[in-house]
């Protein structure tokens, strides 16, 4: 099960989320309608050594980042569609981030409490997938815990080294949702000449002098 | 009381009589689960169904108050030695771990040590212990009961010998002040707030001389508490779990419009898994987890969407 398996159909669209600072990480979400949210992709700038710790992997800087970024998802989404990411509103490298094309979209009124539970909803209802190939951000949501002392009244999980787990809050707080595709009802030829050719006349009454 | 003359069989024989006079005393009646590990302990299993004719019975309360008898049965492989009662609030955790315990009231020179996380955790043992032994409602015995926690001063002492008293496991892990007793019990306090299962294992020998018991009355509220979980519904009868008692077990406490403050399917405070845990005394595999993820069922595979995969991705169709 490798990504160039994965048939995704016509009516696939895409949404992104990242967090961006020194660590930076981004997910693809792929909506296709009548099916769960798919993960298709994640982009870290960092990886994994031993007892939980990251360090930075394969980036000299943001800018390289963040075009890799936009290159993978040019490979899902294709050439037109923006590569917008959905980002915490305090996010930095906005200017940076442009040169390479890529957007960053301030999730505004999406507090951290929100963005917990809307996941685990998703999570608990079962309106989410991984593809086989994601490493890092099944463990980090595996890892994500309550803080010691929680408030039952504010359910705010206790932020560690996560950044692709934040990415990924940040995209599905936004409830993506599948656009359905509707094909137009395929009319009879003369119809279609008669459409494209209609004659238009001003209906009124002819006693006051429309025509 | 000749002490060397005594077998642990029948400490343990007399420590049971003497628990139910107790309870006779006191006008205790204890509720399902409570009677379902003590007898576990005891020796017996608690039935689902009235006594027969000749038949040994406990009594037992209802969530409606009402009492009846419930058949016991020998327990197959002997008594449990390891209790362990994971019930949500105010189930009657701490007044069970005193039913047990007050038992050893009967035994001159028995030694039970209630174990929490600090000195004032073990308060409600100690209080329901003196209640039960020491007080004219009780059983009227002579004897001292000293609550200082500040200066490590918490317990029970009969004048004929019985010793009950709480130790912090912070100031006795400091000072290895545990090892090399001898004890009839063990009650862990708030259980889950301990470190995990070592408290057990790294004082069990105490227990071996008088063949004694350790008793986890708690909330399943730690992730180590499903160690215990599964070592009581294992396959070792030496241990025994009761689990999944709602609060409502008791109704002297429960207060059902505290439950709908609490409860998330009605817009309460809790999360799911913290109203299991608090209320139903569940053990939940993902206490403390914030995501209700499991690796299998979360990922996209040629088996559960087929049509997303090529056809060489996809499992090969069995001929019919």
């Amino acid at each position: 099960m490798t990504r160039d398996r994965l048939k995704l159909p016509s009516s696939t669209t895409f949404s992104l989320g990242a967090k961006v600072g020194r660590f930076s990480s981004a997910v693809i979400v792929a909506l296709i309608p009548d099916h769960p949210v798919i993960v298709v992709e994640e982009m870290p700038n960092y990886h994994y050594v031993g007892d939980g710790e990251i360090e930075l992997a394969g980036f000299k800087s943001i800018v390289e980042w963040g075009e890799y970024v936009v290159r993978t998802w040019a490979s899902y989404a294709g050439p037109s569609p923006p590569c917008r990411a959905w980002v915490e509103p305090e996010t930095e490298f906005e200017k940076e981030l442009a040169r390479c094309k890529m957007r960053l979209r301030r999730n505004y009124k999406h507090s951290a409490e929100l963005r917990t539970e809307v996941l685990r909803e998703y999570f608990q209802d079962s309106k989410i997938l991984f593809t086989p190939w994601l490493d890092v951000l099944p463990n980090e949501v595996q890892r994500a815990r309550w803080p010691p002392e929680e408030s039952s009244a504010y359910q705010v999980r206790a932020v560690g080294q996560d950044y692709t787990l934040h990415a990924l809050e940040q995209v599905i707080s936004r409830r993506p949702m599948a656009v359905p595709v509707t094909k137009p009802k395929r009319s009879h030829w003369l119809q279609q000449y008669l459409n494209q050719h209609r004659i238009h006349r001003t209906r009124g009454d002819v006693h006051l002098g429309t025509q | 009381m000749n002490r060397r003359t005594l077998s642990n069989a029948r400490r343990h024989q007399l420590a049971a009589e003497y628990r139910r006079k107790v309870w006779a005393k006191y006008g205790i009646v204890p509720f399902p689960h409570q009677a379902q590990w003590i007898c576990a302990g005891e020796g017996y299993d608690l039935l689902d169904r009235a006594p027969n004719e000749a038949e040994r019975f406990e009594l037992v309360m209802l969530d409606d108050e009402s009492i009846e008898p419930r058949a016991l049965a020998p327990r197959a492989n002997g008594a449990a030695h390891v209790l362990i009662d994971l019930a949500g609030f105010k189930g009657g955790k701490s007044f069970g771990a005193a039913m047990w315990m007050c038992g050893y009231a009967a035994l001159p020179d028995a030694q039970v040590d209630i174990i929490g996380l600090q000195y004032e955790t073990s308060d409600p043992e100690i209080h329901y212990l003196a209640e039960f032994l020491l007080s004219e409602k009780g059983m009227g015995l002579k004897g001292q009961h000293r609550n200082n926690a500040k200066d490590g001063a918490v317990w029970v002492k009969l004048d004929d010998g019985a010793v009950f008293i709480a130790r912090s496991w912070v100031a006795a892990n400091k000072a290895d002040s545990l090892k090399g007793k001898t004890r009839d019990c063990y009650a862990y306090s708030e259980a889950y707030q301990l470190p995990g299962l070592h408290v057990y294992s790294r004082v069990a020998q105490n227990l071996r001389e008088r063949d004694g018991h350790a008793i986890f009355p708690t909330t399943p509220d730690r992730a180590w508490v499903k160690q215990l979980h599964d070592k009581g519904h294992g396959e070792d009868p030496y241990w025994y779990c009761v689990c999944g008692i709602d609060a409502s077990c008791n109704p002297f406490t429960f207060d059902q419009a505290a439950r709908d403050r609490d409860d998330p399917t009605k817009g309460g405070l809790m999360t799911k898994e913290r109203f299991k845990i608090a209320w139903q005394g569940r053990v939940n595999r993902h206490i403390g987890a914030v995501y209700d993820y499991e690796k299998e069922p979360c990922m996209l595979t040629p088996q559960n969407y087929p049509h997303l995969w090529t056809n060489d991705a996809r499992p090969p169709q069995t001929p019919v």
